[in-house]
């Protein structure tokens, strides 16, 4: 009975020793094999992540080509694509009869779009001609996808009220920073 | 199975030893009693052909199969027998019904069509009872407050106009007065302004 027992613990001990040195090999190749791979994923996960949530600013320009009449009045709507695109300040023309910004809902600021508006009942010689910039909008923009711009005009006229057919672009003059 | 008709006497006859004689019944209503009871059944057969005979007898009769013609009394008239006459004039009375029915609908409708078709005589007395003269207009679009120029909305344009009236020194109008300081000044200008850039809900002047 005795020398039984003993063969019995003898068999166990081994098997026992067996299934450790096969966990502590397969657990060594699991951690080779990490060792190799993970650098490269892990590299490329974060820089994904980084791209996703990089953040840059960027400036649109809003442009007016009134052709060769005087721009006294003007009403427009910027947007862009949301979710990406936040405004974080809007800034007056380059020419001086708008150089002040123009009215705009402070609720506009860190979203997509917003409404411009502004006039000046300025003689007509003092009133910009052609293509101006009548507006640039500051923006805030969240990964490497490019926003899409829009923008309608609801109003533009000319002294005394009288509208005009203009054209009105954007254009992004900055590069990001 | 025991008749219980046959124990009628017997019955009659442990009722009378019994000393209870009324119970005791006649012997001539026993026997009629049990020749009724025993007696032949009836020929149904018979019963049958005689039914039957007397129902052909019935529909071939002339009052069944005689078409008489409709005259205005029979309007409503049923007879009471239910003969084969009655029921041509119910279903003739059914249909002029049905039809009278339709007819006075259709005048109805006419009638109606007629009153909502004719024109209306504004001084007719009972026109002005149904129709009074509305005593509050719905506000026109140039009644904004901040529409200056009139165009139905209030924007931009609406500020510059009043603007260059406040600089030109032109009429104004108590409307324009936005910020209700009971004057129409620079102010009201760039209320119009701030309201014409709203973005939620747009101008709410």
């Amino acid at each position: 009975m005795k020398i039984l027992i003993c063969i019995t613990m003898l068999m166990a001990a081994a098997a026992s020793r067996d299934l450790m040195t096969h966990r502590a090999a397969s657990a060594q190749s699991f951690a080779s094999a990490l060792s190799d791979s993970a650098p490269a994923d892990l590299a490329d996960a974060r820089q994904e992540v980084a791209a996703q949530r990089a953040v840059r600013f960027a400036s649109v320009d809003v442009m007016i080509d009134t052709k060769d009449l005087p721009l006294a009045v003007y009403q427009l709507e910027f947007s862009a694509t949301k979710e990406i695109v936040k405004i974080v300040g809007i800034e007056g023309s380059s020419h001086e009869a708008f150089r002040e910004a123009p009215h705009y809902d402070p609720q506009a600021i860190q979203r997509e779009r917003v409404i411009l508006a502004a006039f000046n009942t300025a003689a007509a010689d003092k009133l910009p001609r052609g293509k101006v910039r009548i507006a640039t909008i500051h923006l805030q923009i969240t990964g490497d996808v490019e926003p899409v711009y829009q923008v309608n005009a609801s109003v533009i006229a000319t002294v005394d009220g009288k509208p005009i057919d203009a054209a009105v672009t954007v254009q992004t003059t900055r590069a990001p920073l | 199975m025991v008749d219980p008709l046959d124990n009628l006497n017997d019955d009659a006859g442990d009722a009378g030893n019994s000393g209870d004689e009324a119970l005791k019944l006649p012997a001539a209503l026993v026997a009629k009693l049990k020749a009724d009871a025993t007696g032949g059944q009836p020929d149904w057969s018979r019963v049958d052909a005689k039914v039957l005979g007397a129902a052909a007898e019935h529909f071939a009769s002339d009052a069944f199969t005689q078409e008489r013609p409709v005259v205005a009394g029979r309007i409503g008239q049923t007879g009471g027998n239910g003969t084969g006459s009655d029921r041509g004039g119910w279903r003739i009375n059914r249909f002029i019904g049905v039809a009278a029915g339709f007819a006075a609908a259709a005048m109805v409708g006419i009638v109606l069509w007629i009153q909502s078709n004719s024109p209306r005589d504004a001084t007719a007395p009972q026109n002005r009872a149904i129709n009074p003269p509305s005593t509050h207009q719905l506000p026109s679009l140039a009644a904004l407050p901040g529409d200056v120029n009139g165009d139905g909305r209030v924007d931009i344009l609406d500020a510059y106009v009043l603007q260059r009236r406040l600089e030109t020194a032109a009429a104004l109008e108590a409307r324009w007065d936005i910020n209700g300081d009971g004057r129409v000044d620079a102010q009201d200008v760039d209320a119009i302004a701030v309201e014409s850039v709203k973005l939620d809900g747009g101008p709410r002047l």
